[in-house]
This record gives C-alpha cells, sequence and structure tokens, in this order.
C-alpha cells in the first residue's frame, strides 16, 4: 500500500507536473489524428450516422459539408492548444502569446459553434452541439480574462526592484 | 510616467559605477538597469533605504515628480 507522504514527495508513484505535460500534449496529438480521420472518412461517417436509407440519404451531403466546416476551427483550435502547451513546458506560462492563444481557441469554438447553429436547421441536434461549443467559448475566454490580469500582476512584480 | 528616477544622476555625482552599485545594494544588475531606465513600475522601500545608505542622499535625490509626460 503506498503511503501518503510517499505520494506528496513523488515517491512510487512517481507522477509529476511534466508527465502530467506530456499527456495533454500526447492527448491533443491523438485528437489532431482523430479528426484527420474523421475528415477523411466523412462520407462513410455519415452513412454509419444517417443510415444509407433513401430518405436519410438528403442528409448526407449537408453533414459531410459539416463536418468539414468544423474541422477548420477544430485543427486551429488543438493547433493553438500544442502551442500553449509547449510554451507552458518552456517555462513560458504567464506570456502575452499564451493569451493569444487562448482568445483564437475561444473564438474557434465560436466559429464551431456558428456552424453547428447553422446545420441545427437540418438536423436539429446540432443545435447541442452549439449550445456547448458556445459553453466551451465562454470557459476559455474567462480563462483568457484571468490569464491577461495574471500576466499584468506577474510584469508588475517582475518589474518591482 | 510621472516619476522620475534620477538614481543615474546621483550615481555620477558620487562617481559609483553600475556593478558597484548593485553589488552593494544587493540587487542584481538587469534590476538596476531597469530602474535607471525608468522602467520600473514600483520601489521596494527596502530597496530606496539601501540605495540612500550607499549613495549617501535622500529618497527625494532619487526620485523625482514631473507633470509633463
Amino acid at each position: 500500500m503506498i503511503r501518503i507522504e510517499e505520494r506528496l514527495k513523488g515517491g512510487p508513484i512517481m507522477w509529476n507536473c511534466s508527465k502530467s505535460l506530456t499527456l495533454s500534449i500526447f492527448c491533443t496529438r491523438l485528437f489532431a489524428v482523430l479528426l484527420a480521420v474523421g475528415v477523411c472518412i466523412a462520407p462513410m461517417i455519415a452513412n454509419w450516422y444517417f443510415g444509407s436509407s433513401p430518405s436519410s440519404q438528403v442528409l448526407h451531403f449537408p453533414f459531410r459539408i459539416t463536418i468539414y466546416l468544423c474541422a477548420v476551427p477544430g485543427f486551429i483550435l488543438l493547433f493553438c492548444l500544442n502551442t500553449l502547451l509547449k510554451n507552458i513546458r518552456m517555462g513560458n506560462v504567464f506570456v502575452n502569446d499564451n493569451t493569444k492563444m487562448l482568445r483564437i481557441i475561444s473564438w474557434s469554438c465560436i466559429a464551431v459553434g456558428i456552424i453547428s447553429f447553422g446545420s441545427g436547421f437540418y438536423y436539429a441536434s446540432f443545435f447541442l452541439v452549439a449550445v456547448a461549443s458556445a459553453f466551451f467559448a465562454l470557459i476559455i475566454r474567462v480563462i483568457k480574462n484571468i490569464f491577461e490580469q495574471a500576466i499584468e500582476l506577474k510584469s508588475e512584480n517582475d518589474f518591482t526592484i | 510616467m510621472p516619476i522620475i528616477v534620477n538614481l543615474d544622476v546621483i550615481m555620477a555625482k558620487r562617481k559609483i559605477s553600475s556593478g558597484d552599485l548593485s553589488e552593494k545594494v544587493g540587487i542584481t544588475p538587469a534590476n538596476l538597469s531597469i530602474l535607471k531606465n525608468n522602467k520600473a513600475k514600483a520601489v521596494r522601500f527596502s530597496t530606496l533605504e539601501s540605495l540612500c545608505r550607499v549613495l549617501k542622499c535622500q529618497p527625494a535625490d532619487i526620485l523625482e515628480y514631473s507633470d509633463t509626460e
């Protein structure tokens, strides 16, 4: 049995910030690969999701268009996330570049939300995706605002002699 | 910023170099450079006290308020 003191000291578990970052970077890249695969097999996804009945065939094309359109902000978002994590790994946490990345991530979520909202008119479930994206965008935006304040405080601290 | 740091003037009067001053005051040369170039956003009382002690001057000799930008 692992004792709590050993856990706090980074004993047998040896889970630390660096490994957590590595896991986050790995997950980000995995999602990028999954997204790329999703874009490539979009017709198959549409076929699997709606079935191949003649009545549902009409939804295949707009569904594929939605996937392709959402993939663009999706890739931008994952690229920014990767850059953000790389900056954090290099020790550059409270820098303006990270605020910029968070801003782009937030706008990417909004873009996905808008595309999903538009797609909701042919398939109502997309309205849920739109709401979820807008909510994510809001959360990221709040984090971005916190980062901006933190950068300001850090700058003040750095320039206090 | 309306607060002007006249550290270079006092340093010239006392004929002390940046390296010597930073060593005697106990701050890094980089921080002293920030202070001299008016880039500092705040000065700790302890730093000001050390500067005044080493340069044998008053805080008003180092800091000056100016209305013009």
